[in-house]
């Protein structure tokens, strides 16, 4: 469960997200929107690393502002860029989280289950600077798989896999979904949204625009658009004639 | 192109100068904290020489001699800080992939990367060599126009290093990891430093002068019959000069000849054979880890503090930069106890006490410097941190106890020494550990109050992140931070009340490491991850 209300954050001069309102059960929600739209930044603010200017955050019913500990306790969390420790080992950064978060013994075991299913376990040795793109960042999720969460927040999780890693980890967060946890996840693969959603939400400028399981925002917004239809019509204009003239310049 | 690839060289090395106002004056005062070696190699040789000058036995020779043993340590120095430089700018560098996919010759490229390199070693030779050469100069007495000769001598001399360590570099590159040997470059330069520092301390250069009552014929004698291993190019390029006070330009022409031939020999050999090595594999890899990492082994609430400890010191022992600056403050700590005269340990306590005192700023000044990494070593990764379930108060807790653990153990066994060699009784060594393990904690607390508020959160690199203002204050303050408590301790000497002294001061301690938490807590809850 994850209820947000009148979440707000400016930097200098944009309004980055503005006012936002969203309930999310135990579903597979994703979040859709342009580049710059505000969801980094709203993932930021549910799980504590930005205060908002305004609004609250509650995770299966905890205030992330008046009780941090408990709420960050309830999620796992994969952000956009990995950013791991380049100085350890894949190895130790799981068994690090796994320490940090208290998992039971358990834990272990997961990891070896989640290193195989990510072909990382040959490499779990290596010094994490030594990885390619992908594979750290699967370390991240990973990490955030790890410790059992009830709630999942992924920025752009199938971005930087390979085919088969993003199938793998379709299949994982479908299957969670399915044993009752929250998987909140942004992609800018609409295909992923179109396959495995419950639910979406369109932002764009940090304003909510569209939210809903897709048949029913076919219905909203005309039937028979394609979710890349229906993503452009709420989000903005495509721009035809500026692409003739780039090619004819070309 | 290569116009183009310098701008672009010197742009980097400049950057620092433009942008942002908290940038130019960490930049600033770097060059500050640089400009403070001239000026004290200066005032200590320029007189010396000039001592010399006047003794027969010695004069102008002796002078030329020194200058130019002293510049062999020079070459070494600059050899050995661009061996790591030039396995980083040759090999590792993110900008060479870009450079390559460019239309640009590699030999015009790798020509870039050895001027980038040398330019890097300048500050060094500004604030170490140069100085020397000034002094010699004035020293003999010669016409301002040397300074031209020395200036085009200087330019010559400081691509040699550079030319040795890239052939040096390129032979070890076809056998190992070229991380690892950075790795390995950057200790040794490191131990290098220390190493020299603790030799200048020992051999004080006042025994080499008559006009000190430390004065010793004898160390004379052995530096006059100490020859210096043939010709070497810090011999040509003092040669030179010396040659151009005696105006024999012959000499001064087949000196900077030599310059000049193996300078330009050793570059062109260096970007031949780096080119040919791009035909060869060059392993880059970090190494593996071989060990599964354990379990915690506990279940108690310490288990997460526990946990970034461990981390902690993982980073630190394989961050080079970072296992660098903490045996570097280690070594002089163990090396302090020789270096200070232990003469003032007379049997009053006072004097005990002022034995001590060299031993207790190390201390302080070594701890908080360690304490101020705490924060910015974690870079964008605090992410995994902030987003845990642990408390920013055992976050904090960890990095003072990370500087602690690496600082102790130095800390103790210089105390041991100090104790040993001023005679002191077993209580009162004791006494003189439990007060610096005190010194260690108060330092750690103040650096991380200082990181706290001066680190400027650039999370992507952590050289931005500690400034220079606060390396600074923080020496300042953790100063201010230890008179304090040092006061406390000599003001029961003078009254003859330790106990009651110790007790205060314990009590001050206490004090320092709840309010210092208490404020670096308040701001770091204010941290933004943006
Ligand atoms: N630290 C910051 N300082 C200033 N502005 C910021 C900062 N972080 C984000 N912004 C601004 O906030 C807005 C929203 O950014 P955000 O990263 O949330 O977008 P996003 O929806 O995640 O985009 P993307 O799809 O590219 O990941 C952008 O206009 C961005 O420039
Ligand atoms: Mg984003």
């Amino acid at each position: 469960m994850i209820k947000i209300s009148g979440l707000t954050k400016s930097f200098d001069n944009v309004v980055a997200v503005d006012h936002l309102d969203l309930e999310v059960g135990d579903e597979l929600f994703i979040f859709l929107g342009p580049n710059g739209a505000g969801k980094t930044t709203t993932l930021k603010m549910m799980t504590g690393l930005l205060t908002p200017d305004e609004g609250t955050v509650q995770l299966n019913g905890i205030s992330m502002r008046d009780e941090p500990l408990a709420a960050k306790r309830q999620f796992g969390y994969a952000p956009e860029q990995p950013n791991l420790y380049e100085k350890l080992t894949p190895n130790e950064f799981i068994q690090f989280i796994l320490d940090i978060y208290g998992a039971p013994d358990q834990g272990k075991a997961r990891a070896r289950q989640l290193f195989d299913i990510f072909e990382l376990s040959e490499r779990q040795h290596d010094l994490i600077e030594d990885l390619s793109g992908g594979m750290k960042k699967k370390v991240s999720l990973i990490a955030a798989l790890v410790h059992q969460p009830k709630i999942l927040f992924l920025d752009e999780p199938t971005a930087a896999l390979d085919p088969k890693a993003a199938r793998h980890l379709k299949d994982i967060l479908r299957g969670l979904v399915r044993k009752g946890v929250t998987v909140f996840m942004t992609t800018h693969i609409l295909e992923v949204a179109e396959t495995m959603c419950d639910r979406i939400a369109i932002i764009n400028k940090g304003k909510l625009c569209a939210i809903g399981a897709l048949d029913r925002l076919r219905v909203q917004y005309g039937s028979g658009l394609s979710l890349e239809d229906l993503f452009l019509k709420l989000t903005g204009e495509i721009y035809s004639s500026k692409i003739d003239e780039f090619l004819q310049d070309a | 192109m290569l116009p183009l690839l310098l701008k672009n060289v010197f742009r980097t090395l400049f950057a620092n100068f433009r942008g942002k106002l908290v940038k130019k004056k960490r930049a600033l005062l770097t060059l500050l904290g640089l400009a403070f070696f001239p000026f004290l190699i200066m005032s200590q040789t320029v007189d010396l020489f000039s001592v010399w000058m006047h003794i027969p036995t010695m004069g102008a020779t002796f002078v030329v001699r020194f200058v130019a043993t002293s510049f062999f340590a020079v070459l070494v120095l600059l050899c050995l800080t661009s061996l790591p430089s030039v396995m980083h700018h040759f090999f590792l560098a993110p900008d060479l992939s870009l450079l390559r996919a460019l239309p640009i010759n590699k030999r015009t490229i790798f020509l870039a990367k050895f001027v980038q390199v040398t330019l890097g070693t300048v500050g060094m030779y500004v604030a170490v060599g140069l100085p020397l050469l000034v002094s010699m100069c004035l020293a003999l007495g010669a016409a301002p126009s040397i300074f031209a000769i020395m200036l085009i001598a200087s330019l010559l001399f400081i691509f040699i290093p550079t030319g040795l360590s890239a052939i040096v570099a390129f032979a070890l590159a076809r056998l190992f990891s070229v991380v690892k040997m950075r790795r390995l470059a950057t200790l040794i330069l490191g131990l290098f430093i220390v190493v020299t520092w603790a030799g200048l301390q020992l051999v004080r250069l006042s025994r080499l002068n008559p006009a000190s009552p430390d004065f010793q014929p004898q160390a004379v004698r052995d530096f006059a019959a100490w020859s210096a291993p043939g010709p070497l190019p810090s011999d040509w390029l003092v040669n030179s000069l010396y040659a151009a006070t005696l105006a024999q330009w012959q000499t001064v022409g087949l000196n900077l000849a030599a310059l000049l031939l193996s300078a330009a020999a050793l570059a062109c050999l260096a970007i031949v054979w780096r080119v040919r090595l791009d035909h060869k594999d060059i392993r880059m890899d970090a190494g593996r880890i071989s060990k599964t990492a354990r379990d915690i082994g506990t279940r108690s609430f310490l288990r997460p503090a526990l946990a970034m400890l461990r981390k902690d010191m993982q980073v630190t022992r394989r961050d080079s930069r970072l296992l660098h600056s903490s045996l570097l403050l280690g070594a002089m700590l163990l090396v302090s106890p020789f270096v200070t005269s232990a003469d003032v340990g007379n049997p009053g306590t006072v004097g005990l006490f002022m034995s001590y005192m060299p031993l207790t700023i190390l201390t302080l000044i070594a701890s908080s410097t360690l304490a101020r990494q705490g924060l910015p070593l974690e870079r964008l990764s605090l992410q995994y941190v902030l987003q845990a379930p642990v408390s920013l108060t055992s976050v904090l807790m960890t990095k003072i106890v990370r500087a602690l653990l690496l600082i102790a153990p130095f800390t103790i066994v210089a105390c041991l020494i100090t104790a040993y060699k001023t005679g002191t009784a077993v209580p009162g060594a004791a006494l003189a550990i439990a007060e610096h393990l005190s010194f260690v904690l108060c330092g750690a607390v103040t650096g991380s109050v200082v990181a706290v508020f001066t680190t400027n959160y650039a999370w992507s690199d952590p050289r931005y992140m500690t400034n220079a203002l606060g390396a600074y204050s923080s020496t300042f303050i953790v100063l201010a931070v230890g008179a304090i408590g040092m006061s406390i301790i000599m003001a029961g000497e003078l009254l003859g009340q330790q106990m009651v002294a110790f007790l205060l001061f314990f009590i001050y301690v206490f004090l320092v490491f709840w309010i210092g938490l208490r404020v670096s807590l308040a701001r770091f809850r204010k941290l933004q991850w943006t």
